[in-house]
Parts: C-alpha cells; sequence; structure tokens
C-alpha cells in the first residue's frame, strides 16, 4: 500500500508541474546569464505573455473567452507608469497599484459583462479592448496619446533597484515558474475541478455547492490580474510605453499563444507564447526580409496558425505533451469509510414536501395541484408518459423553477433562493441528459461531488495547503465508486464511458455530497438489463443506509421494483399516489400510459 | 445651429446606411451558419480596394485568387467518391461557370477602363465568391463547433485578410471616384449624390434581400437552415449550399457598401475593421438575427457617431463601440443567445 502511495505520488501531474516549473526558470536563468542582449529582451517578452497567457487560460478552462486581455495589460501599465513617473510614487509601490487597478477594473468588467452568454462574452471584451485603446489615444494630455510615454523611472524597492535587463529577466521567469507552477497544480484541486465544471455546465456545478456566478468572477479577476501584472513589469522594463502593444491585435496574439500552446493547461500559455514568439522572429528575419515584405506576412501566418489549430488541431502544443504528461491519479484508501447521510433526519419529518403546486407557462397548464411527500427512508416514483410534467415537477422540488401557485418545503423548510446552498440542505441530484466533465477521470468527476463539505481555496489549491481535505476527498470518491462498482475504471477519462457507466458515476458524485434526499432523474434510460438491476439493488442499499430517494423514470417495472410509493402524473395532473400494487392495477392508470 | 445639426443627421444617415448593408450581412452569415463574423469589415476593404484596381484597369491579382480558390476546391469537391457521375457533371458545370463568371467580370473591366459597371460587377463577383470560399474552408471543416469556437476562427479569416489586403494593394490610400459627382443643396445643406446613392442602394438592397427571404423558396430554405440545422438537413435542405449562399450574401453586400463608401473617405486597407464593428453593434441590437430591430441599431449607430464626433471627437469610437456592451445586455436579458446547440 505504502509502496504504491509513494509511486503514483512521484509520477502525479503536481510532481511533474513542480519539476517543468524548476526546469523552466533553469533554462530562463542560463538564457539570462549567457545569452546576448538581444536573447534576453526575447526572454523578457515571451515571460511577460506568458504571465497574461496563463490567466487567458484559466479563462479558457472556466469556459469563457476574453478577446480584449490586452486593455487589463494597458491599465496596468499606464496606471503604474504614470503613479511612478508623474506623481513620484515608489515604482514598487505603482506597480502594486497597478497590478490593483487591473483586478478592480476586471472586478467592474467582469461583474457588468459575466452575465452574457454564448458568444456575447467574447464580443463585449473585444468592445472593451477597442474602446480603452481608443481611450489612451484620446486621452492624451494623461498617457502621451499616440506618441506614447517615456522616461518611465526603473523597477525598485527602496534602494535595491532592478535596472539590470538580466535580473530583471529573471524576476519575470521566478513569476511565470511559480504560477505556472501553482495554476497546474490548480488543476486538480478543489477549485480546479469546480472550475472545469463550470465549463462543462453551470448548473450542474452549483447543484454541488459552486457558487458560479462568483467563481466565475473570480476566474475572471485572476486573469485580468495576471494581465495586469504583465502590463505593468513592461512598463518597467522597456521604459516606454505606447498604445499599439496594448491594442486589438496584442488581445488577439494572446489568445493565440494559448490556443497554439493548448487551452487545456497553463503550460500551454508558455509553450504557446515561446512558439509564437519564435515563429515572429523567424518570419521578421527571414520572410518578410527576404521578400522586402513589412508585418503583413506576420499577421497572415498568425491567422492561418489561427484557423489551422482550431480546425485541425484544437488540443494545440500542450495535446502532445500530454501523452507523457503523467495521469492524475489518487491512491485508494485504505479503510472503509462509510458514506452515511451528512445528518439523520428527525424521526417522521418528511424530507420534501409538495403542496398543490401548479406551473403555468404562458398559457400552458404544465401542471395543476400537484401533492406529495418523500418521508426518511422511503424511494418515491414519480411517474407519467411523455410530458406528464415529470421534469417540471422534478426542478421545481430542487428550486430550479418557482411554481406560480402551491408551496414546497425541503427538509421542512422553503428551497434556499440559490440552486447553490441546495446541496447543504442535504440534497443532490442526478441529470436525465448526463452532465459530467468529460476532460477529467471518472474519479475526479466523483470527487466534484464533495465540493461543498471542503473548505481549500484557489490559494491552498496553487501551493498544496490542501493534501489532508484532499486525500479525504479521495478516499470517498473511491467509497462511492466502489458501491456503484465502476472502481476499475477510477483512473479513465470520463469521456470514454457508455452512458449507462456514465449514469452511475452521476450517481457516485451524488452519494459523495452525502445527500439525505437524493433525487434520480431518469436513472435508467440508456441502461442494459443487468446495469438496471445493479440499479435496483443499489437503491435498496442506499435507503438502508438512511438515505431517502425520489426517482423519475420511464421504465416501469424498475420503478415497481423498488419504490415504497408511487406518485402517477398525466397531463399536467396528478392521477394517483399508492402503493406499488395499487397502481400497477389501477385502470386510470394503465389507461394513460396505454391509451383509451 | 440647425444647419449643424441637419449636417450631422445627412451625415449619420450616410453612414448609418453604410453600416446596414455591414449589419444584414452579419445577419445572413450569422442566422445561418451561427457564424458571429469578425471578419465582415474585411470584405468592405476588400470590396472597395478591388473596385478601386478594376476601374484603374489594373487586373489585380485578387480576382486571379479567387478563382484558382474556387478551381481547387471544386476539384476537391468533384472528387467525392459519395458523388454520383451525374451530380459530379452538373457540380463541375456550376464551378466552371462560377469561376468564368469571375474572371469575365475582372477581364472586362481590364478591357474597359473607368467603365463604372464593369468595376462594380468584378469587385462583387470576387468578394462574394471569396465568401463562399472562406465559408468552405473556415466554416464547413467545424460548422457543429459552438460559436464562440467559429467566432475565434472569423479572427484568423480577418487576419489574413487584412494582411492579405495590404500585400496585394500597399498601405496607399486610393481615391475612388463617386457613381456621380456633385450634391444638391438642401437648404443650408449640401448632400452628395454619392450619399444618395448609398441610401438609395441601402434601401434597395435591404428592401430586396427581404422580398428574397420571405417570398423566395431559397430565401425560406435559408430562414428554415437558420433555426434548425439538423432539421433543415432532415428536410432536404443542403446546408453546406445554405451556407456558401449566406456567406457570399453577405461578403456582396459589405462589398458593395465597401465601394459606394470609397469616393467618401478614400479606399484603403483599414477601413473596413471600424466599420464591421460598427455594423456589428448595430446588428447587436437584434441580437445578430433581427433585420427591422437592427435598423433602429444601425440609425442609432450612425447618428450617435457623428454627435459624438462633433461634440468629442476624439472618443468618438469609444463611445460607439462602448454602446455594444448596454446593448448586448439588454438582448441577453430580453433573449440570450443558445449557448450550444445540440
Amino acid at each position: 500500500m505504502t509502496k504504491s502511495a509513494i509511486s503514483s505520488s512521484r509520477r502525479s501531474p503536481a510532481t511533474a508541474s513542480i519539476i517543468v516549473a524548476f526546469a523552466m526558470f533553469a533554462l530562463a536563468c542560463v538564457v539570462a546569464a549567457i545569452g546576448p542582449q538581444y536573447d534576453v529582451t526575447l526572454l523578457v517578452t515571451v515571460g511577460l505573455t506568458s504571465i497574461a497567457g496563463m490567466g487567458l487560460t484559466l479563462l479558457l478552462i472556466a469556459g469563457q473567452v476574453s478577446l480584449g486581455q490586452a486593455a487589463f495589460m494597458a491599465i496596468g501599465a499606464y496606471v503604474s507608469a504614470i503613479l511612478a513617473r508623474d506623481f513620484g510614487i515608489p515604482p514598487f509601490i505603482a506597480l502594486v497599484l497597478g497590478v490593483a487597478a487591473s483586478a478592480l477594473s476586471g472586478v467592474i468588467v467582469g461583474a457588468i459583462t459575466l452575465r452574457l452568454k454564448g458568444h456575447f462574452l467574447p464580443l463585449a471584451t473585444l468592445a472593451i479592448g477597442i474602446a480603452t485603446s481608443a481611450a489612451i489615444v484620446a486621452a492624451g494630455g494623461l498617457t502621451g496619446g499616440a506618441s506614447g510615454l517615456g522616461q518611465i523611472p526603473p523597477l525598485a524597492i527602496g534602494p535595491l533597484a532592478l535596472t539590470e535587463d538580466r535580473g530583471f529577466a529573471v524576476v519575470v521567469w521566478l513569476l511565470v515558474a511559480v504560477l505556472g507552477g501553482g495554476f497546474s497544480r490548480l488543476l486538480y484541486s478543489r477549485a480546479g475541478r469546480a472550475i472545469a465544471a463550470l465549463k462543462t455546465d453551470a448548473e450542474m456545478a452549483e447543484i454541488f455547492g459552486v457558487d458560479a456566478t462568483r467563481l466565475r468572477l473570480i476566474v475572471f479577476v485572476v486573469a485580468a490580474t495576471l494581465a495586469g501584472l504583465s502590463g505593468t513589469l513592461y512598463a518597467y522594463y522597456f521604459k516606454f510605453l505606447s498604445p499599439a502593444p496594448f491594442g486589438l491585435t496584442a488581445s488577439i496574439n494572446l489568445l493565440i499563444a494559448c490556443i497554439f500552446g493548448g487551452m487545456a493547461h497553463p503550460f500551454g500559455a508558455v509553450l504557446g507564447a515561446t512558439a509564437i514568439t519564435v515563429l515572429e522572429m523567424l518570419l521578421q528575419n527571414t520572410v518578410a526580409r527576404m521578400l522586402g515584405l513589412s508585418g503583413n506576412v506576420e499577421l497572415i501566418v498568425f491567422g492561418l496558425v489561427l484557423i489551422c489549430v482550431l480546425l485541425r488541431w484544437p488540443g494545440g502544443i500542450w495535446s502532445a505533451l500530454q501523452r507523457v504528461w503523467p495521469r492524475f491519479s489518487a491512491v485508494r484508501p485504505g479503510r472503509n469509510i462509510e458514506l452515511t447521510p451528512s445528518k439523520r433526519s428527525t424521526a417522521g419529518e418528511d424530507l420534501l414536501t409538495v403542496t398543490g403546486i401548479s406551473k403555468n407557462f404562458g398559457g400552458l397548464k404544465a401542471l395543476q395541484g400537484i401533492s406529495f411527500s418523500v418521508g426518511p427512508d422511503q424511494i418515491v416514483g414519480l411517474i407519467g408518459p411523455n410530458g406528464a410534467g415529470k421534469s417540471t415537477t422534478f426542478n421545481i422540488a430542487t428550486g430550479l423553477l418557482a411554481p406560480s401557485e402551491g408551496a414546497v418545503l425541503l427538509m421542512g423548510e422553503t428551497p434556499p433562493k440559490r440552486v447553490s446552498e441546495l446541496v447543504h440542505r442535504g440534497v443532490s441530484r442526478t441529470f436525465q441528459h448526463v452532465r459530467i466533465i468529460p476532460e477529467r477521470t471518472v474519479l475526479e468527476n466523483v470527487a466534484f461531488g464533495a465540493y461543498a463539505q471542503g473548505r481549500a481555496g484557489m490559494m491552498s489549491g496553487m501551493f498544496g495547503f490542501d493534501r489532508k481535505e484532499e486525500a479525504a476527498t479521495f478516499a470517498k470518491a473511491w467509497r462511492a465508486l466502489e458501491i456503484v462498482e465502476l472502481d476499475g475504471l477510477a483512473h479513465e477519462p470520463a469521456s470514454r464511458m457508455a452512458m449507462g457507466q456514465a449514469r452511475l458515476v452521476e450517481v457516485a458524485r451524488a452519494l459523495v455530497s452525502r445527500p439525505r434526499l437524493l433525487l434520480l432523474d431518469e436513472p435508467a434510460a440508456g441502461l442494459r438489463t443487468g446495469e438496471k438491476l445493479k440499479l435496483v439493488t443499489l437503491l435498496h442499499r442506499l435507503k438502508r443506509a438512511g438515505m431517502s430517494v425520489l426517482l423519475v423514470e420511464h421504465d416501469m417495472d424498475l420503478v415497481m421494483n423498488c419504490v415504497d410509493r408511487v406518485v402517477v402524473l398525466d397531463r399536467g395532473q396528478s392521477l394517483m399516489t399508492g402503493l406499488p400494487d395499487e397502481v400497477r392495477q389501477d385502470e386510470r392508470v394503465i389507461a394513460a400510459y396505454l391509451g383509451t | 445651429m440647425i444647419d449643424t445639426l441637419l449636417f450631422l443627421l445627412v451625415d449619420g444617415i450616410t453612414n448609418g446606411a453604410v453600416y446596414g448593408l455591414v449589419a444584414l450581412s452579419l445577419i445572413v452569415i450569422y442566422t445561418v451558419t451561427r457564424v458571429v463574423n469578425i471578419a465582415q469589415g474585411e470584405y468592405v476593404t476588400l470590396g472597395a480596394l478591388s473596385f478601386a484596381s478594376a476601374l484603374s484597369g489594373y487586373f489585380s491579382p485578387f480576382s486571379w485568387l479567387v478563382a484558382g480558390g474556387l478551381a481547387a476546391f471544386a476539384v476537391l469537391d468533384v472528387a467525392d467518391r459519395r458523388l454520383s457521375n451525374s451530380a459530379r457533371i452538373r457540380m463541375l458545370l456550376i464551378r466552371s461557370i462560377w469561376i468564368a463568371g469571375v474572371l469575365a467580370t475582372a477581364f472586362a473591366a481590364n478591357k474597359f477602363p473607368g467603365s463604372y459597371w464593369f468595376a462594380v460587377l468584378a469587385a462583387l463577383a470576387a468578394t462574394a465568391s471569396l465568401g463562399a470560399l472562406t465559408y468552405r474552408l473556415t466554416v464547413e471543416p467545424v460548422s457543429g463547433a459552438s460559436p464562440i469556437v467559429l467566432l475565434i476562427v472569423s479572427v484568423g479569416v480577418y487576419m489574413v485578410f487584412h494582411g492579405a489586403a495590404v500585400l496585394i494593394w500597399g498601405a496607399e490610400p486610393q481615391s475612388v471616384p463617386p457613381v456621380v459627382d456633385g450634391g444638391v443643396s438642401l437648404g443650408p445643406v449640401f448632400i452628395t449624390y454619392q450619399s444618395l446613392w448609398i441610401c438609395c442602394f441601402a434601401v434597395l438592397a435591404m428592401a430586396g434581400l427581404y422580398t428574397f427571404s420571405e417570398r423566395t423558396l431559397i430565401g425560406q430554405a435559408l430562414q428554415a437552415t437558420a433555426v434548425n440545422r439538423v432539421g433543415a438537413q432532415l428536410c432536404g435542405i443542403p446546408v453546406r449550399v445554405a451556407g456558401q449562399l449566406s456567406f457570399s450574401i453577405g461578403a456582396g453586400f459589405s462589398a458593395l457598401s465597401g465601394l459606394l463608401l470609397a469616393p467618401l473617405i478614400t479606399a484603403n486597407y483599414d477601413m473596413g475593421f471600424p466599420i464591421g464593428l460598427k455594423g456589428f453593434v448595430a446588428a447587436a441590437l437584434g441580437g445578430i438575427v433581427e433585420y427591422p430591430t437592427a435598423l433602429v441599431g444601425v440609425a442609432l449607430v450612425g447618428l450617435t457617431e457623428s454627435f459624438s464626433a462633433f461634440q468629442i471627437s476624439a472618443f468618438r469610437d469609444v463611445i460607439v463601440f462602448l454602446m455594444v456592451i448596454p446593448i448586448l445586455l439588454w438582448r441577453n436579458a430580453v433573449r440570450p443567445p443558445e449557448a450550444h446547440e445540440h
């Protein structure tokens, strides 16, 4: 056991990240020490692009795209340069203020634009980026306008001035290494799983306790802050600012670097920044000089790179390295832990009570006067033909929809206003259309279910202060996978699972959140007979462990085999509620299913 | 005071008409293919520049490039093994006529330098074909991708077009003559005939497009594709052809707006991109799907631009581009875009 623990930890992606981060830093130090001046400037440029790029990559991992990152670089650069130059503020404090200004603008822009869905967000950031560079030109009195802003003092802390270019390069790459190592560790932490879940499906993330709006804003602000840091350092290195390097082209080139390098991993940004800079050098030194053409060849080539990568090679350079990169794994716990509900319900109290709910969508009466309840240690089946209103009932019970009339009580109280609070009440669910994170392993998907029980934030995820919590989380995840008998697939990518397996993984993920009430939305759809039998056994086992289940299902046999009570819906109305045997023999039910 | 107001009004409406043509192009393309085309403004540039060179009798390599591209993908399409022989012959025939059309118009403009309408035809034929070619090369291979991926691909297309425009025509602006010189004095304000032409063309083009999409079978088919791609495919509407057609129409309309605008601001490689974005701001008001709302947006953008240019000229573009944020927020609240097509 201990032996396998050591070998797996040695080959974990976190360890690999640290090794790569050190190697990058060492390599940069060598170039900074012995390379010619020209190479040092290139080194700094690549480093600065990498810092901003890692922020953008994090944003991409969270499923968002910004076409205006250079605006945040500009804000950081101009704020710190103007403060240090014209207001006599010590350069280091000006740097901190510049980065803070970028972060603050990230908060403002994010708060306004992050509610935009789909492709509206990249368009809004595009407009903000263009408007920012236009504003820099227009506000010439303060920013020097198109002709630029020179004589920026060198970066210094007290008497320690960083005037030496080579030293500057080392500082920049120290930041790249620390941030790169940190972010790639973050990917496999509690916060990293939540960020990945955000991309898959925000609603699913909320069910497990992620405040999606807040997390999205945090990621956006982190990206803006890193862009700002990159911009400030640019100002102190080149000691001259003009609007050109912060325009639309800069935002696009940053995006190209991230996509070319591979948008699945922060190191992709470093790879992409290096590749793009090398390509640019090659083009400038060979093609352009030989043919006597100006910078337009670069534009065309970069455009072609962007198109080709997206069309033919969406993983970018990183996808080639991923094959040798250690896959995520977590040690299987030795002792058996029990996955029991977080709090036992008080005896006799109903977990879910639905009283006379109705739901109208415009003129359509989807539901009319539905009442039922789910008691402790009870499995209740909600059945009905297509269009009967099962899903609507289900969504109202979990607070995703508000009823037009009637009341819902969850654990004796009204449902929480925010979906992300639901899990703290001891409620969890699965989805009719499977919502798992395709890029992650089965085990990580299940571990995400424990999000609400964890505390570790982004910082502890980046720098490894979450070891104890993660060990407990993965112990639970392993246990849940054993319960659904899929522990053999733990380290497989979730995208490779068959439909039936994916549904069981969703059940396992729900179990890890230790619910008192488990809501299953058509868990048997797409399952084979053997798998259905397994599901029935599993449901009985959960009930014995003190869990209540509300089951929406089409498969009558499955429902009748495991539930204590059945609620039959038909055309938005409650047809009957009763024991399985009563329902089976009821003529109205038979008529509703077979037609009269 | 009244003079200034009238002048700004005329200026705003002229600009608005240009943005209107671009906004229509964006809508045609977005509704059929789900591409938010960042490269749209480049068709404006390419239309104006190829028009300028055709008018001066210079046979630009642009027409050769487009014809060559068409020929290359004709070969690829005809070589498709799944096709029957008759389909192959039909396809070969259509492609040949198409390529011949592009080259014929270019040669005609070359033979009759200074002939306004031949030059218009040559520019429109080449740019519209480039639209179809762009769809074929950059959208069709990933037609199932999310709108965000398609949007980023169009950013790449923008870069290629932008760089290519400078390579072909250079960075020097080229002056272009108007359709008719002169103008009329309307009280204190002088309106150039070109402004009237622009508005006239814009109205005609919009009416034409409206009739096309509402009254013809092809237009209806395009609309069906817009509502549901898979459904349209199942109904036997060739989605690929619909996509190419929408890109051709979009590119053609934008090129038209470019060559009409060129006499007022001179044709140059940098003219299109901001026009494309402003057309987008206007189209965003209607969620890039509604023609009538986009017209309101067009008027809004055109007038805001000319009035802010008068009041605080330096911040004109800042104001116009930032207008898109409240527009998108409003639109997002009223009717959010589908994040993904399943």
